[in-house]
């Protein structure tokens, strides 16, 4: 994704990363699925959300889904089948590392033909902020999810 | 249907038991974290008719998982139920002895499938 790959490495990460998100959430039976296209990565706070890794030898791919707390709440309720009065914190953060893990997955899936050797790392929970590390390069997506918002960080450095 | 439903994620293992109540699969399920659970399970107690498993896990992943219930023998049908799904794990899955592998996320309907041709 950095400056060797040219505009096209990122564009080819973005869609992929696009393309995976909105079919997970499709596929959790979520509705009202909208997009936005941001600029680079920055400090997410604020919010809560999940990380996860895509790394090989050339590159280390972090994702970052961060929403705010009724997001959260919404989007964990929403891939349950639970009323919000039936989850507890555990259980948002467990879902949300869930989402990160099945849109992580998928990606690896849809760039597999061109980027070899991917591994999948665990999801973590975060709470607070997402902040990518210094001098790496990415970009963001905005989702709306019936009116929630999650936004998915995508940032690569080396290995 | 006795089904053993392993992941490490509470939520994944939630999302199993609801999409197999969605599908009319009348299930007794227990559930393991990880593979080491799983294999203690599996070696202390009757079998179920079928494991989901998750690939990617802490401790002992599912594949692992896989390898040791040959090792010991377990008669027990085992399908993965993961967020990967490259040609090269499903063909890694195969060779192990895996009777399926769905991708998260998956439609109920999808898992009925899988089960139904168990027989």
């Amino acid at each position: 994704m950095h400056s060797a790959d040219g505009d096209s490495g990122v564009d080819a990460w973005r869609g992929a990363v696009r393309t995976a998100s909105e079919d997970v959430l499709a596929g959790l039976g979520m509705a009202g699925i909208e997009v936005r296209e941001r600029g680079a990565f920055r400090v997410s706070q604020g919010g809560c959300g999940s990380l996860i890794s895509l790394v090989n030898d050339d590159v280390a791919l972090q994702l970052a889904f961060m929403s705010d707390e009724r997001g959260a709440r919404f989007l964990a309720a929403a891939m349950l089948g639970l009323d919000d009065g039936e989850l507890d914190t555990e259980l948002v953060a467990d879902a949300l590392c869930e989402l990160a893990n099945m849109v992580g997955g998928l990606v690896k899936s849809h760039v597999t033909a061109r980027t070899t050797g991917l591994r999948l790392g665990l999801p973590i929970h975060v709470d607070g902020a997402a902040v990518p590390p210094t001098g790496a390069v990415g970009f963001e997506l905005d989702f709306t999810v019936s009116g929630h918002p999650l936004r998915v960080g995508v940032c690569a450095s080396a290995p | 249907m006795k089904v053993l439903i392993v992941d490490d994620s509470k939520a994944m293992r939630m999302i199993v038991k609801r999409a197999l109540r969605s599908a009319g699969v009348e299930a007794e399920v227990s559930e393991a974290e990880n593979g080491r659970q799983a294999l203690d399970a599996l070696l202390g107690s009757s079998l179920p008719d079928v494991v989901l498993c998750d690939w990617n896990m802490p401790e002992m992943n599912g594949l692992e998982l896989l390898r040791r219930i040959g090792e010991e023998n377990i008669r027990v049908k085992l399908g993965f139920v993961t967020s990967e799904s490259t040609e090269e794990m499903r063909s890694q899955a195969r060779q192990a002895g895996a009777e399926f592998l769905i991708s998260k996320p998956f439609t109920p309907d999808a898992l009925r499938q899988q089960l139904d041709a168990l027989g």
